[in-house]
């Protein structure tokens, strides 16, 4: 790209209160000079980042996200910085099966007398997002192809079936499940991603039937999934009452989003 | 919920932040968003005229919510807060923008963009704004209690002070004697008196002190809970226990840098101020030629900090040996000279009328030991000069203990780059910590001699002393809520939740979660994680984070 030295990336930060925030503090009263690329939305803890919000921020096209808590052991929550470690895994998850670049999400950790280290953290991850390109750019694609992925993804990190998932994993890792099977990192990372394949074809499903009813090979094609695949999730859409058979074009059937009828009483 | 009205007050900082960015076309801007129905510039608006100029702001154009864009929120928050709370808006419609800490400090040379930056952290600031939603206060009550880590100096003053006002005082000391650093010394400067005539009448009157437990020999094993009800777990003599108190006071002292392989140490003819002294207490110096070296091991790469008690102490000890022995020489080899103030610079002054010979030696070129001299390149002469001495005393650093950081991480406190404790913020509030109920004074924050230490244990005592005697504090209403239509009671919540300040309870509706608003601490852990998306974090909630997000992404 000819004005790739031009390129400002558009960064967004969140900053727990305690280390990180404290730290970006002191690097300003110690005058440490770094690009103005970051804006830092301030929160208590690391661990309150839902994948949510690292999702909405390259919807809203920020060209990378940047998480910052304290270290870990040093967390004023115990152990919050452990529970964002969790969430910011499933958040890269959601990135690569979105087709971004997961090196666009960073977090790392930054103590309240690291103001040197919030510089050099910047700093660093500005040129990484920098060389990366504006967001699109390292992936090979339009904004709106990945805007598309984002949004299924957005839904998928709010819906129930993965925060369930995403949320048992400390539990799952320690104490074990109800049968008292624990599970290992590796093994929670195989369910997880399980979790978002489904998740994130049937929210691209949804998506699709939002703008019009088709039928499955049409879906199929738009999102590149064997036809077998999405009629198991439409047929398991229609079960959940989610989705109606439309009408038939041939022999194919479309299906579109059922619309909620009043109920009566 | 009624129309929104935002008023935003940009500050110049004097020149902190209006030397830097252009203030009055960010306030311009302000003006220009959604629900901003006023904005100005003060040149200070935490000083009387700014914060009446918010009062009036709120009273003249009817505001309900109150911005303003200046320093760190971390700091001066409250005092905002306090100024809507006067002026009858509830204190969580407040929002607080910091564009000099996070803005104009760290794009000094960056004006436009730095310009572009506070626009962008302002808009971010007026669309979380628009959604704050009033607080109720939520009030918790104060364990009448005081517990204090360290049994010297620092740790004594404050016990007697914090006991004399009524409230039980439990001190827990590592070692077997309180007393701590002054136990090894010999006289104090300026005034020469005994160490020992400071130090033994506190420790007595701590002992007998009818509201004060001392624990001998123990250490902090744990600490739960929060301001006004913390649990610290004591471990004295394999036994442990549990103690309930409102407050922590960290005063837990450093300790004499021991200088192994400098200058050729050997506790013998080569040996450390504190050394000395126990020397100079028994009347055991026969040395008369003496020379003593300032910084050893101090202001260097790897310790860069000045410990700014040794050279007094070293000046102090010189006087000392020099009116034991008038015809000693005695040398102080230095880098720079720390005597601030009126009474040590007069001290340093009667020194040299003693007799006592000054050579600046430089950190480039610093001295060398040998069996029976000292050779030193005298800066100002400009040559070298070869000392005969017969005995050679280092003046190290104060130092941390090794054991700080392991408390540190018990108590959620932070450690500065040394591994002193760090406190909230150098200035405004040196003798408490971020974290609500703990305080620190003494040798534990920074090298400081007995004078000081005493003045910052009143200082720290007093401090403890306020949520102490008003019996209950304020917490900030940062507490979670469950929507008791959307919870389902699966519990993920009461099992992440580090306070169990969140719970699973039989309701007429099945099992729902509820928030102990006073245990919740705000991390807002249960939000990000519950499947049901039922829990809301008040003050930073989903659309409250997710609206800044897309103000801040908007062009």
């Amino acid at each position: 790209m000819d004005n790739q030295n031009d390129f400002e990336p558009r960064i967004l930060g969140f900053c727990c209160n305690w280390c990180s925030y404290a730290g970006a503090d002191l690097a300003g009263v110690s005058r440490m000079q770094y690009r103005p690329n970051v804006r830092v939305i301030r929160v208590m803890c690391s661990g309150r980042i839902d994948p949510a919000f690292v999702i909405e921020g390259f919807l809203r096209r920020m060209d990378g996200v940047m998480v910052l808590g304290c270290h870990l052991g040093d967390c004023h929550y115990l152990t919050g910085n452990y529970e964002a470690i969790n969430m910011i895994n499933e958040a890269r998850k959601l990135l690569e099966y979105s087709g971004i670049n997961s090196g666009r999400l960073l977090l790392d950790w930054v103590s309240a007398s690291e103001g040197a280290r919030f510089s050099e953290v910047v700093t660093n991850f500005t040129e990484e997002i920098r060389a990366l390109g504006p967001l699109g750019a390292a992936e090979g694609r339009d904004f709106s192809e990945l805007e598309f992925k984002l949004r299924a993804a957005h839904a998928t990190a709010r819906g129930e079936k993965l925060r369930w998932v995403a949320a048992k994993q400390t539990e799952f890792m320690t104490e074990g499940n109800k049968y008292g099977e624990v599970f290992s990192r590796h093994e929670l990372n195989r369910m997880l991603e399980g979790v978002i394949a489904d998740e994130m074809a049937v929210n691209e499903i949804l998506l699709l039937m939002k703008e019009r009813p088709l039928s499955v090979k049409e879906m199929a094609a738009a999102i590149d999934l064997p036809p077998p695949r999405v009629l198991r999730y439409v047929s398991a859409l229609r079960k959940k009452g989610l989705v109606d058979l439309q009408s038939l074009d041939g022999n194919s059937p479309r299906y579109a989003i059922r619309v909620e009828e009043e109920v009566q009483q | 919920m009624s129309e929104v009205r935002i008023g935003v007050f940009v500050c110049h900082c004097g020149s902190n932040i209006g030397g830097w960015l252009d203030v009055p076309e960010v306030a311009e801007y302000a003006r220009s968003l959604p629900n901003v129905v006023f904005a100005q510039d003060n040149l200070y608006t935490c000083s009387e005229a700014g914060l009446s100029q918010i009062k009036n702001g709120i009273k003249e154009h009817n505001l309900n919510r109150v911005i303003v864009a200046s320093c760190t929120p971390r700091t001066h928050e409250p005092l905002f807060k306090r100024v809507c709370q006067e002026s009858g808006l509830n204190p969580s419609l407040f929002e607080f923008v910091n564009i000099r800490e996070q803005c104009s400090w760290v794009h000094m040379q960056q004006r436009e963009a730095a310009t572009q930056k506070a626009k962008d952290l302002i808009r971010a600031g007026a669309a979380k704004a628009s959604l704050l939603e009033p607080q109720e206060d939520i009030y918790v009550d104060v364990e009448p209690r005081a517990l204090i880590i360290g049994g010297g100096i620092a740790g004594l003053t404050t016990a007697l002070t914090i006991a004399n006002v009524g409230f039980d005082v439990k001190l827990v000391e590592k070692e077997k004697e309180l007393g701590g650093l002054l136990r090894h010394l010999y006289k104090l400067y300026p005034s020469n008196e005994e160490a020992a005539a400071v130090i033994t009448p506190r420790i007595e009157a701590v002992r007998n002190h009818p509201r004060i437990e001392v624990f001998n020999d123990s250490t902090v094993r744990d600490v739960r809970g929060f301001v006004g009800n913390y649990d610290v777990i004591i471990a004295s003599d394999g036994k442990e226990e549990t103690i309930k108190t409102g407050v922590i006071i960290v005063a837990t002292g450093a300790e004499e840098l021991k200088p192994q392989g400098l200058y050729s140490y050997d506790g013998q003819k080569v040996i450390t101020q504190m050394e000395l002294e126990q020397l100079l207490a028994d009347g055991n110096v026969s040395a008369t030629k003496v020379a003593m070296i300032l910084c050893a091991g101090a202001r260097i790469p790897e310790r860069t900090y000045c410990s700014r008690t040794c050279c007094m102490t070293a000046i102090k000890n010189a006087v000392l040996i020099k009116k034991q022995s008038p015809e000693a020489q005695v040398y102080i080899l230095y880098r720079d000279l720390q005597t601030y103030g009126t009474e040590y610079e007069e001290y340093l002054r009667m020194s040299k009328e003693m007799g006592i010979r000054y050579i600046k030696y430089s950190l480039s070129n610093p001295p060398t030991v040998s069996d029976g001299g000292v050779k030193v390149y005298h800066e100002l002469l400009g040559r070298e000069l070869n000392l005969e001495t017969d005995l050679v005393v280092l003046a190290t650093p104060l130092v941390p203990h090794s054991d700080a950081k392991e408390l540190a991480k018990k108590l959620k406190v932070p450690l500065e780059q040394n591994k002193f404790f760090l406190e909230a913020h150098v200035k405004l509030r040196p003798l408490d910590f971020a974290t609500d109920g703990i305080y620190l004074c003494g040798c534990a924050s920074w090298p400081t001699d007995v004078e000081q230490t005493i003045a910052q244990a009143l200082g720290a005592a007093s401090r403890a002393l306020i949520p102490l005697t008003k019996g209950q504090v304020k917490v900030e209403p940062i507490v979670s809520s469950v929507d008791q239509d959307k919870c389902i009671g699966c519990g993920i919540c009461e099992y992440l939740c580090p306070y169990k300040a969140i719970a699973v309870f039989p309701t007429d509706k099945g099992d729902r979660a509820s928030t102990i608003v006073a245990s919740c601490k705000g991390c807002g852990v249960c939000s990000s994680h519950c499947p049901m998306m039922a829990i809301t974090m008040q003050n930073f909630n989903d659309d409250q984070i997710t609206a800044q997000i897309a103000a801040l992404a908007a062009v």
